[in-house]
């Protein structure tokens, strides 16, 4: 009869607790009700200033 | 960039447009302020380095491998900020394009598309 593998006791894998990101996710001031694509589209049609044109 | 470029439909790199924004070139921000006293050299650099930190851990977690990745810290306006990251799968790129023009990153929206460089040593702009 197949006998279960013992599980070896699991390695815990020493990792640097994760830092929380401060810049990912963070949406303009203001337009936090928004997707970044409506943005992008109001940013396209002149309602609101882009930085840099690319 | 007035120049043309031609966006490929495969790549393994990814483009993030003017994604950083150094500190020492922050007195372009849409509020108009100008740079402040204490924006030290050191501040410049850690604020940098926070920057590629993130965005490398991120991006290497949620999409996939990636072999190399640089980020232009000129003041060329076509080129500011433009962060260039090579995946080791195409598949990678792709996703991360299609997903990251629907992020948000320190306050501005991401616009990513796919580059042609593969060579950053040998990239210019023509």
């Amino acid at each position: 009869p197949k006998e279960r593998s013992k599980k070896e006791p699991k390695v815990v894998v020493e990792r640097k607790p994760l830092k929380k990101y401060k810049y990912w996710d963070v949406p303009p001031v203001g337009f936090e009700h928004i997707t970044p694509v409506q943005y992008k589209a109001m940013q396209a049609s002149g309602q609101i200033s882009q930085i840099f044109t690319g | 960039c007035s120049k043309l470029h031609n966006k490929p439909t495969f790549s393994q790199t990814l483009l993030l447009k003017n994604l950083y924004l150094s500190l020492e070139n922050s007195s372009q921000k849409a509020d108009k302020s100008f740079i402040a006293d204490d924006i030290t050299e050191e501040r410049i650099q850690e604020h940098f380095d926070d920057t590629f930190e993130e965005l490398f851990v991120e991006l290497d977690k949620k999409y996939g491998e990636i072999e190399e990745m640089n980020i232009c810290d000129n003041l060329s306006e076509h080129l500011a900020g433009n962060c260039y990251v090579k995946f080791r799968f195409e598949e990678d790129a792709e996703k991360a394009v299609a997903d990251l023009n629907n992020r948000w990153f320190d306050g501005r929206a991401i616009y990513a598309e796919l580059s042609p460089v593969t060579d950053f040593h040998e990239a210019c702009c023509r």
